[in-house]
C-alpha cells in the first residue's frame, strides 16, 4: 500500500504522475460508494454484520482518501521549486504515509471518524498549499517570458547602436523600444505584487482562500498581457528595421 | 306606340306648372349616339386600354451602357500596383536574424502558454465521516 500511494511521486514525469493520479482518484470514488452504501445500511438497520461492513468500508475509503492527496501533493511537489514549500510538502505527504499505516488498525467506527478528523484538519493547510505552489508555477512561466523578453530587449539596443554607429536615424527605432521597457517595467510591478499576495496566502475556509487565488491569477494574466504588448513593440522595431523604414 | 307615349309625356309636362320652370335638358349626344359612333368610342376606348396596359408591362430594359472610349482614353482599372518592400542589407545580418528568430518563437510560446494549470485542481473528496442520522 505505501508503494501504491507513492507512486505518482516515483513516476519518472509529470504526465505519468498525472495518470496515476487519475487512476488513484477513480479507485476512491469506487470505495467512497462502498463507505456510503455501507454506513446507510449500518444506519438503517444496526446490526452487528453492517456495522463490520461499514467499518471494512470506510477503512478502505480513508486509505483511497489518503492515496488521492498523497498522489495530488506528489503532483505539486513536481510542479513546486520553492524549498519552503517542498519541506511543507515532505512533511504532508509523511503524514499522510503513517496515517494511512494507522487506518488498518482502526477497530470501531467512532475510531474511524476520529481518523478522518485528523485528514480534515489538514484540508485548509493542504489546500493554501495547493493554491501557493499553482500559483508559483503560473508565476515562473511568466517570469520564464519575462527573462526572454529581457533579453531581446538588449538585443534589440545592440542593433540600434549598430545602426546608430552606422549614421542612421534610429529615433522611432529608440521609441519602439523605450515602449517595450516601460510595458515590462509595468509586467514586473505586477509580478512583484502577486509574489507578495502568494506568500500571504491564508484563510479559513475553501471560498476565502478561492477568491485570494483568483485575485492572483488575475494580477499574473495582467503581467502576461504587458509582456504581450512589449513583445509586440519589440516586433514592429523588428519590422522597421527589416524594411530599412527608418 | 311610341308616339302615343311621348304625347302623353308632353302632355303631363304641361299639366305641371312647376316644371316648366325647370330648363329642358335635351340629351343630345345620346339621341345622336349612332352605332357607329358608339363602335368607334369603343374602339378607343379599347385602344387606350391596351395602350395602358402596354405602357404598364413594358419590359425594363438596363440603360445601355455607353460606348466604351477608345482604349487609348480607358482608365486601368487594375489596382495601383504597390512598390514592393525592399529588405534592407542590415535585415541580412545574423544579429538581426537571430533578433527576429527570437522574437517570432518568443510570440508563439506565449500564445500557446497554459495559465489554466487544471491538472493541478485541488481535489474534490468527502471530508466529513461520520455515523449520525441526517
Amino acid at each position: 500500500m505505501l508503494l501504491f500511494v507513492q507512486h505518482p511521486i516515483l513516476a519518472a514525469t509529470f504526465d505519468e504522475a498525472y495518470q496515476g493520479y487519475l487512476s488513484i482518484y477513480e479507485n476512491y470514488k469506487t470505495a467512497y460508494q462502498a463507505y456510503t452504501t455501507t454506513r446507510n445500511q449500518y444506519l438503517t438497520y444496526q446490526t452487528l454484520t453492517s456495522q463490520n461492513e461499514a467499518l471494512i468500508a470506510v477503512r478502505d475509503f480513508l486509505i483511497k482518501r489518503d492515496a488521492v492527496f498523497s498522489s495530488y501533493l506528489g503532483l505539486l511537489s513536481k510542479k513546486n521549486t520553492d524549498p519552503v514549500l517542498g519541506s511543507l510538502l515532505t512533511t504532508e505527504m509523511n503524514f499522510l504515509v503513517s496515517h494511512s499505516a494507522s487506518v488498518s488498525a482502526l477497530g470501531s467506527l467512532e475510531d474511524a471518524v476520529t481518523s478522518s478528523q485528523q485528514v480534515e484538519n489538514k484540508n485548509t493547510n493542504w489546500l493554501i498549499l495547493s493554491k501557493k505552489i499553482v500559483a508559483n508555477t503560473l508565476m515562473s512561466k511568466i517570469n520564464s517570458i519575462k527573462l526572454s523578453v529581457s533579453q531581446s530587449t538588449n538585443e534589440a539596443n545592440t542593433l540600434i547602436v549598430t545602426l546608430k554607429n552606422n549614421g542612421k536615424d534610429v529615433s522611432v527605432l529608440e521609441r519602439w523600444l523605450l515602449e517595450s521597457k516601460n510595458k515590462q517595467a509595468l509586467a514586473q510591478q505586477k509580478l512583484a505584487q502577486s509574489a507578495v499576495l502568494i506568500s500571504n496566502i491564508s484563510g479559513t475556509n475553501e471560498n476565502d482562500i478561492g477568491k485570494k487565488y483568483d485575485e492572483i491569477t488575475t494580477i499574473i494574466l495582467e503581467a502576461n498581457q504587458y509582456l504581450k504588448e512589449a513583445l509586440g513593440f519589440l516586433k514592429e522595431m523588428s519590422e522597421t528595421i527589416k524594411y530599412g523604414e527608418y | 306606340m311610341k308616339q302615343s307615349n311621348m304625347e302623353s309625356t308632353n302632355k303631363s309636362v304641361e299639366e305641371t306648372p312647376i316644371q316648366e320652370d325647370i330648363p329642358k335638358v335635351e340629351s343630345k349626344g345620346l339621341v345622336k349616339m349612332t352605332p357607329a359612333l358608339r363602335f368607334s368610342l369603343i374602339f378607343l376606348a379599347a385602344v387606350l386600354a391596351l395602350l395602358f396596359l402596354v405602357v404598364l408591362f413594358k419590359p425594363k430594359t438596363i440603360p445601355q451602357e455607353p460606348n466604351p472610349l477608345p482604349s487609348v482614353f480607358s482608365i486601368d482599372a487594375s489596382p495601383i500596383s504597390q512598390p514592393e518592400r525592399q529588405l534592407s542589407q542590415f535585415s541580412q545580418t545574423p544579429a538581426f536574424i537571430s533578433f527576429e528568430k527570437n522574437i517570432d518563437q518568443l510570440r508563439s510560446t506565449q500564445e500557446s502558454l497554459d495559465l489554466t494549470e487544471s491538472q493541478l485542481t485541488y481535489p474534490q473528496v468527502e471530508m466529513n465521516v461520520n455515523y449520525k442520522k441526517e
